[in-house]
């Protein structure tokens, strides 16, 4: 019979952080903004490599998928910085096509090539708000179809 | 998370794991902006558990998808440490993305939380705030050991049992001033009236 330990915690954090001093949560959230603005040069040059990366892995015959994972992930971490978040949700429907793709067994090399398409005109791009909702959409039917796919085979 | 509170983390310490270099500094940058000053980072959990055994530290953040051992395995590690402090230190888990073979795995390491990337300085904030509360359930299993995931039915913490916070108003402030108004009166506030012009 396993053996099962409850008890109270109170972390140091908790005393540390209502010390007298510091910040109020107002001024804490406006200097995490501009922290976050301030490094928005790093994060467009982020962006940039990885979907340079992506592109370079794509053109390559039986490119690994892991390796598009991870820069679709490498993507997805410098979104915070753009008010838009059209990039980082086609960079996230990215990630869960390669992921269900790869545990359906499969490959799907074109849903990838329509996704790095997608990516390329929702980034640096004066794409209004109806043409991104409308590529979104398009992602998303993409990716469902593992699914329908998986509902169809059951 | 009230906009007028205080948050002190000046001497809190705090450990940043990323393999990504840049994602470490904007982590970095925005934890300094709060005011955190002792900051350790380690590119991989390999790093991260040398930092966790050398030093004390308040608060973990780690990137859940990293090379040969991810997040969710380092804060596994850290809630088998056998000296209590370190076992109990605050650890959120941030990702971009979480696999399907990973969610269980997520749920189970032991985390206090699992944020999404791309990260914002409100739900980091709101984050070290809720893990810096006051008393919480800890559970330590055979194969869980970690904060009491059944918060929502915690009820009130046990600093105000009586559900206010210090810095509530007062429960007289919402009370009623005086009698209610008759229907009368209240027919009369709502009836069309010819107005002079």
């Amino acid at each position: 019979m396993s053996v099962v330990r409850k008890f109270m915690v109170t972390p140091r954090l908790a005393s540390l952080i209502k010390a007298p001093g510091g910040l109020y949560v107002a001024e804490a959230l406006k200097r995490g903004a501009a922290a976050v603005e301030a490094s928005r040069d790093t994060c467009l040059s982020e962006v940039d490599a990885a979907l340079e990366e992506m592109d370079a892995l794509a053109k390559t015959p039986g490119f690994d998928p892991e390796a598009m994972y991870n820069q679709s992930a490498r993507l997805i971490c410098f979104c915070g910085a753009f008010s838009d978040d059209s990039l980082v949700t086609a960079a996230r429907s990215l990630c869960e096509l390669l992921d269900r793709a790869g545990e359906a067994g499969r490959r799907d090399d074109r849903g990838v090539k329509v996704h790095l398409a997608s990516l390329r005109l929702l980034h640096r791009t004066e794409a209004d708000d109806e043409t991104r909702k409308a590529i979104l959409a398009g992602l998303a039917q993409v990716v469902d179809r593992y699914e329908r796919d998986a509902k169809a085979e059951a | 998370m009230q906009s007028t509170a205080r948050v002190n983390l000046e001497n809190a310490a705090g450990l940043i794991v990323d393999d990504n270099a840049q994602a470490l500094d904007l982590l970095a940058s925005v934890l300094s902006s709060f005011g955190m000053k002792d900051l350790a980072r380690a590119s991989s959990a390999m790093e991260a558990m040398d930092v966790i055994k050398s030093r004390r530290i308040d608060l973990i953040m780690t990137d859940g998808q990293m090379p040969v051992m991810d997040g969710y395995d380092f804060v596994r590690w850290v809630r088998t440490q056998p000296d209590e402090e370190k076992r109990l230190t605050p650890a959120i888990v941030v990702t971009a993305h979480s696999r399907k073979s990973q969610v269980m795995r997520a749920r189970d390491c032991g985390a206090n939380f699992i944020i999404t990337k791309p990260i914002t300085p409100k739900v980091i904030l709101e984050r070290i705030l809720w893990v810096s509360q006051g008393k919480r359930m800890f559970i330590e299993t055979d194969n869980y050991i970690g904060p009491d995931r059944r918060f929502k039915q915690a009820g009130m913490p046990e600093e105000f049992p009586d559900g206010r916070r210090r810095d509530d108003q007062p429960a007289e402030v919402g009370a009623l001033a005086g009698d209610n108004m008759s229907q009368e009166e209240l027919n009369n506030m709502i009836a069309p009236q010819k107005v002079a012009l």
